[in-house]
């Protein structure tokens, strides 16, 4: 005990060099700390952004894409599904529900995901919470928006308000005329996912909007035009044969056709692109049959969606189910187990986590040295001090314990304000990131890991302060109790 | 008589090669002595050899009684606490320790030493700081090296006699102090270890002082290799 209070006497004695240590344990502790909270409770965020859904099917591309695209909003779904497919999956038996979504638009910036009714029951996020609606209603009328709770209160709608959608992801529209104007339905409660961030409309409204907008992709069909020519001609032969991979465009392009069929109901004037379009809108008169039909009595009828929810009754058939997907004749499609995905996600992730850890170790060890390096510093001018507590009785271990004891100290001081600082950062680094993912990251109080690397910093530091303990040691045997001044 | 220190064929050499070579040195319990030599004559190392804090190479080295030759360096260091204070030239105190903390700081080592209770040690302490002409009871809680030369040097003096140890040893005390203060200094060194009937031995290069000494040495009585730093 007398050791103890020696050493915060003498720590509180060079005040101002005992602070910069500990200033620099606990600005490494805290920066420690951090990457880890954040690495952590991000992971567990995104893990909870998606519950119950077995599995999300897409035009092909990379599980990751897909699901990054359609559940976090981030990046796009690189190719459309076709609306004919997802209906093949719809009833194929080991099936229990689907969800469309179809994603592309925004308003100021909040991306616009059309889909049906069911989405609202289907889709669950954290331990299998449905979405609760905290104002109004659903979807009900064509042009209603059921909005999430940070788009409600980033941009102060209430219900009944109306708003605008754009097409495309941009800030900005691409001119006044593409617009559709929605009223807000519903609200729903906030989830700490994507959700939250998105506004939901239905599915045949985004097909409106695409249907009156034939200036979209204008550019590809240019690009493409002589591939369609031919394309074309092959495909009245190819039948029922399975889709090539260049075909994913060609799918596109029949749906345009399609689009420009309205516009001629619709008395709309024929765009450039159209002419040399009708290759296309041949062929889609013998491939998409079923399509078709539905625009007979709704020409809204979507023919393409982003991704497909897909729910199974028994998740036990879930890798065949997969599988019978993956490798369909009709379309390439990919079907995407979101936790596997995400796993994907974290290998990748993974090593500049590691980095991120490793640095942080790094600088931790660095706020460590600074301690040993400022008692080393101390100890010459110590020496007399040294002797003095020789003097009275203090064995040489006492000395040594006394240079451990203060490096402990310091270490403990600076490893607690390490993670209050944390605390601190983490609840202001926390709505940067919900803003910018949607993902609400939990703050909790410190718990054993914070205690643990609290323990582990203060005896690193302790043990750190061995090495000047070892040599004041050493120099109180041997100087005895001559005194140099 | 008993013998505070009793010294016989003592031999003890630096690891660098000088050395120290005392045949007989007998201090008796209760005396005053005055140790005279002048620096580098190995006046600290005899020093260090009584107060324990280095042993002999051979000889017998005996202090209050106890053979030092065969205590362990950590019951040494317990016999320090307990029963011998020190005072040295200069720079005596702890200094981020204030007054008070000084003056009991060998209790902090050995619980025998000076009272129990922590209001007992205050107390002692500052009767023991009035007697030395440091009555301010504000002074306790001062910082060391808020205080003059002077000052420091009696609440060292306060710091060796507390708990009423049988053996001070003082390592030329008065030098930093002028001829007044240093005979003032001597004379409540003296009255205080005479009042607790301790052993003194007062170490000084200048025999001016050496009068109210019951016994004089002169470390010219000691064989010594040279080299040794002092």
């Amino acid at each position: 005990m007398a050791l103890i209070r020696l050493a915060a006497a003498s720590l509180k004695n060079r005040a101002m060099t005992a602070l910069l240590s500990v200033a620099s344990i606990a600005l490494a502790t805290s920066l420690f700390l951090g990457v880890e909270t954040l690495r952590s409770s991000t992971k567990a965020g995104f893990e909870a952004t998606i519950s119950g859904t077995d599995l999300i099917v897409g035009a092909r591309t990379t599980p990751l894409n897909l699901l990054l695209a359609s559940v976090f909003r981030i990046g796009e779904v690189q190719a459309p599904l076709k609306v004919a497919s997802a209906e093949r999956i719809a009833n194929r038996p080991d099936v229990e529900w689907t969800v469309p979504l179809s994603l592309g638009d925004n308003h100021r910036g909040f991306r616009v995901l059309g889909t049906t009714p069911a989405y609202f029951e289907r889709y669950q996020y954290g331990r299998g919470t449905a979405l609760s609606v905290a104002e109004g209603g659903l979807l009900e009328d064509r042009f209603d928006a059921v909005l999430g709770a940070r788009v409600a209160t980033a941009l102060a709608y209430q219900l009944g308000d109306t708003l605008e959608v754009t097409h495309g992801l941009g800030e900005a529209g691409i001119s006044d005329h593409d617009d559709f104007t929605f009223s807000v339905s519903g609200i729903l409660a906030p989830t700490g996912t994507a959700v939250d961030q998105t506004i939901h409309v239905s599915l045949e409204a985004i097909t409106a909007i695409h249907d009156d907008n034939p200036s979209r992709d204008e550019a590809d069909h240019h690009g493409n035009e002589t591939d369609h020519e031919e394309k074309a001609h092959h495909h009245d032969e190819d039948g029922d044969e399975p889709h090539q991979s260049e075909d994913h465009e060609h799918d596109r392009d029949t749906d345009h056709a399609e689009g420009d069929d309205h516009h001629l109901e619709n008395d709309h004037g024929h765009d450039d692109a159209h002419d040399e379009d009708h290759g296309e809108e041949h062929e889609h008169h013998e491939d998409g049959h079923s399509g078709e039909e539905d625009a007979d009595h709704n020409h809204l009828a979507p023919t393409e969606i982003s991704a497909l929810l897909v729910g199974l009754s028994n998740r036990t058939t879930i890798l065949r189910t997969k599988r019978a997907i993956d490798t369909d004749p009709g379309e390439a499609m990919v079907a995407v187990i979101p936790g596997q995905a995400l796993s994907e996600l974290w290998q990748v992730t993974g090593i500049a986590e590691r980095a991120l850890v490793a640095v942080s170790i790094f600088v931790v060890a660095f706020g460590l040295l600074s301690v040993m390096s400022s008692i080393l510093t101390g100890l010459a001018e110590r020496r007399r001090e040294m002797a003095i507590l020789r003097a009275v009785g203090a064995r040489p271990l006492h000395i040594g314990g006394l240079l451990v004891l203060e490096a402990g100290l310091v270490g403990l001081i600076g490893a607690v304000i390490g993670v209050l600082l944390t605390q601190f950062g983490v609840s202001l680094a926390a709505p940067l990131l919900a803003a910018q993912t949607g993902i609400a990251i939990e703050i909790a109080p410190p718990g054993p890991f914070e205690g643990l690397t609290v323990l582990i910093i203060t005896a690193a530091s302790a043990i750190i302060g061995l090495v000047p303990a070892w040599l004041a040691y050493r120099r109180s045997l041997s100087d005895g109790l001559g005194l140099r001044i | 008589m008993t013998l505070a220190v009793a010294i016989r064929d003592l031999q003890f050499a630096w690891p660098a090669g000088p050395g120290l070579s005392i045949g007989d040195l007998q201090i008796a319990h209760g005396s005053r002595v005055f140790l005279q030599g002048p620096s580098g004559s190995g006046k600290s190392t005899l020093l260090s050899l009584i107060a324990g804090v280095l042993a002999p190479q051979s000889g017998q080295l005996t202090v209050l009684g106890q053979d030092m030759t065969k205590l362990s360096p950590a019951a040494r260091d317990r016999l320090r606490a307990q029963s011998l204070g020190v005072i040295f030239q200069l720079f005596n105190l702890v200094p981020y320790l204030d007054v008070l903390s000084n003056v009991t700081l060998a209790s902090r080592f050995s619980k025998s030493r000076g009272p129990a209770s922590e209001a007992d040690k205050r107390s002692t302490a500052l009767e023991l700081l009035g007697r030395l002409g440091l009555e301010d009871p504000a002074l306790l809680s001062r910082r060391v090296d808020r205080l003059s030369v002077g000052q420091q040097q009696r609440v060292a003096a306060a710091r060796a006699l507390f708990g009423e140890p049988a053996l001070v040893i003082a390592d030329e005390p008065t030098s930093a102090l002028d001829p007044k203060a240093s005979t003032a200094f001597l004379d409540l060194l003296i009255r205080e270890a005479e009042r607790t009937g301790a052993t003194l031995l007062f170490v000084s290069h200048d025999m001016g002082l050496s009068e109210p000494f019951d016994q004089t040495i002169t470390m010219d009585a000691f064989t010594r290799q040279s080299g040794e730093p002092d």
